[in-house]
Formats: C-alpha cells, sequence, structure tokens
C-alpha cells in the first residue's frame, strides 16, 4: 500500500509545519529590509519614547519613515506618541496606516481601541477590542478592562507587554 | 486517442503543468490546514475583520476550506480549473483588500505570483500527470 504511506508521509508533514509558531510582533523590531539609517532613527525614536520625550521621538520616527522605514513598528510607536501628547485625531490617522500595512497587528489594535476610548467613541474601541482578543487574549484583557472603566491609560503599556 | 501510449508517456508541458500544480497546491495545502487545524483561525478572523470583510467568520471558515481542499485537487489534479478558478478569486480579494496597501516587494508579490498561477491553471487544466486525465483516459477506452 504505497500509496497509503505516501498519503500518511503528507499528512504528517502538513501537521508539522500547521505546529510552527505565528509570527510574534513587538513594536521595539524593526524587519529585514529596512535601511541601516531609517533603523537608526528608529532606534533613537525608542530611546526618547522609552524616557517619554514623546514631542523629540515624533521627530526621530518621522526622520525614519522619511528614510524609508516604512513599517508598521514605526507608525505605531508613532502614534503612541502622537497620542500621548493629546493630538488624538492624528494618532489615529497613523494607527491606520499602522494596521493597513499588518492587519494582525496586537498592539496597535489595543492602542488604537485606547485612542477612540480617548475620543468617547466606546463602540470603535469595542470593535478593536473584538479584534484583539482574537490575537491576543492577555491584551485584550487588559483592555476591555480599561474600555470599562472608561480609562484609556489604565494598564496602557508602551511596549504591549 | 491512442490509450496504451498516452498513458505512460509525458511530455515536457505535461511535467510542466505538474510544476505548476505543485507550487500553489503546496502553499494552499499548508495555509489551509494551519487555518483550520494549526491555530490560525481567530487570526483570520481578525485579518478579514480589520479589512471590512463582511461575515468575517463564514468567510474565515469558507477561505479556510476552500485553501485545504483547492490545494488537495490542484495536488492530485482534480477539478483543476474549478478548484484554481475559485483560489485566483481569493487571491484578487487579498490582493486588493489586504496586499495592496502594503507595497508590492515583499508584500503583494507572493499573492500576484500564485494569482497568476491559478489563472494559467484555469486556463490549461491539470495536464496528463493528473487523477484527471486518468478519469478521461479509462472514459476513452471504455
Amino acid at each position: 500500500m504505497r500509496s497509503g504511506r505516501y498519503t500518511i508521509a503528507l499528512l504528517a508533514a502538513i501537521l508539522a509545519l500547521t505546529a510552527l509558531p505565528a509570527q510574534a510582533a513587538d513594536v521595539t523590531e524593526v524587519p529585514e529590509g529596512v535601511s541601516t539609517e531609517a533603523v537608526k532613527a528608529f532606534r533613537a525614536g525608542l530611546a526618547l519614547h522609552r524616557d517619554k520625550h514623546y514631542a523629540q521621538a515624533i521627530k526621530e520616527y518621522d526622520r525614519a519613515i522619511a528614510l524609508g522605514g516604512r513599517f508598521p513598528e514605526a507608525f505605531n510607536n508613532l502614534a503612541y506618541c502622537y497620542r500621548k501628547i493629546g493630538q488624538i485625531d492624528k494618532s489615529i490617522e497613523l494607527y491606520k496606516t499602522a494596521l493597513a500595512l499588518r492587519p494582525t497587528f496586537p498592539q496597535a489594535h489595543d492602542y488604537v481601541a485606547r485612542a477612540y476610548l480617548a475620543k468617547g467613541d466606546r463602540a470603535l474601541a469595542m470593535r478593536h477590542y473584538e479584534i484583539l482578543r482574537r490575537l491576543d487574549a492577555r491584551l485584550a484583557h487588559c483592555l476591555l478592562e480599561a474600555i470599562r472603566r472608561g480609562d484609556p491609560d489604565y494598564n496602557d503599556m508602551p511596549w504591549g507587554s | 486517442m491512442n490509450g496504451g501510449e498516452s498513458r505512460w508517456r509525458f511530455t515536457a508541458s505535461d511535467l510542466g503543468l505538474l510544476g505548476l500544480r505543485a507550487g500553489p497546491a503546496m502553499v494552499f495545502l499548508i495555509h489551509g490546514a494551519l487555518k483550520l487545524f494549526g491555530g490560525h483561525f481567530d487570526r483570520t478572523v481578525a485579518l478579514f475583520m480589520t479589512v471590512n470583510i463582511p461575515a468575517p467568520e463564514a468567510m474565515a471558515w469558507t477561505v479556510a476550506v476552500l485553501e485545504f481542499a483547492g490545494g488537495l485537487l490542484l495536488a492530485v489534479g482534480l477539478w483543476t480549473r474549478l478548484a484554481a478558478g475559485l483560489l485566483a478569486a481569493e487571491m484578487a480579494v487579498a490582493i486588493v483588500r489586504v496586499r495592496w496597501p502594503q507595497g508590492f516587494v515583499g508584500a503583494a508579490e507572493f499573492e500576484v505570483v500564485l494569482l497568476l498561477a491559478c489563472l494559467a491553471l484555469t486556463g490549461t487544466g491539470s495536464g496528463r500527470i493528473s487523477i484527471e486525465a486518468r478519469l478521461n483516459l479509462r472514459r476513452s477506452v471504455r
């Protein structure tokens, strides 16, 4: 029963491949193929961001994007900084860009939900919660608590963990 | 048709068509299996919700089954035109709704290749190295 053996081997190969872990998303990571200059600017932005110098971090993230670093982490972090300095509409637009570049980016869903919550749009915040709970249950749990409390800053973690 | 001759002798075109089927078959079969059995189903629903695909959960089931069954059909060469046509339609939607805003290099290029391969198979069919050809051969011999 040679064909039976081939079928079992094929199914075993498929099952082995399905066991591969899903791609991790981290807002501090830079994808491959981004220019060295853009990476430098992004890293400089991260350092300022970590120290809560949001206005200066914005300049570095903007520079990273202008240098060709059109990757979702750059837009997500830039949006985060704009949100933290109170420019909510601008941050929402940037989160939308991050999500267009990577629709399954958990942190961007978390943060854009908080931006909508800050604007008082609970319905859109819940919509992104519904998406997030399928991507990252722990982040979604924290977001839901923020939505329940009506406090966008509750459990707002800058690096998503 | 000369049954004995066409049963065992394959042309370079048949081998080419087998190769053309094998690539997309492997990709769709694995991605379908990941969605159905590998824990990628929720991720697919989340993706569909983000890009505003209607009835995301039902569509995710549809796509998962289509990719798994379609990949299997392409691999064995059965109902190849139908399977390739449906998979081509899926790729067209994926390109327009998901990949296009991400650019071509490193993003839409993969789906474009799959789309073109599936469109080609929709036109050519499976070739002689396939179950389809075997079934046709039996019918013609009868």
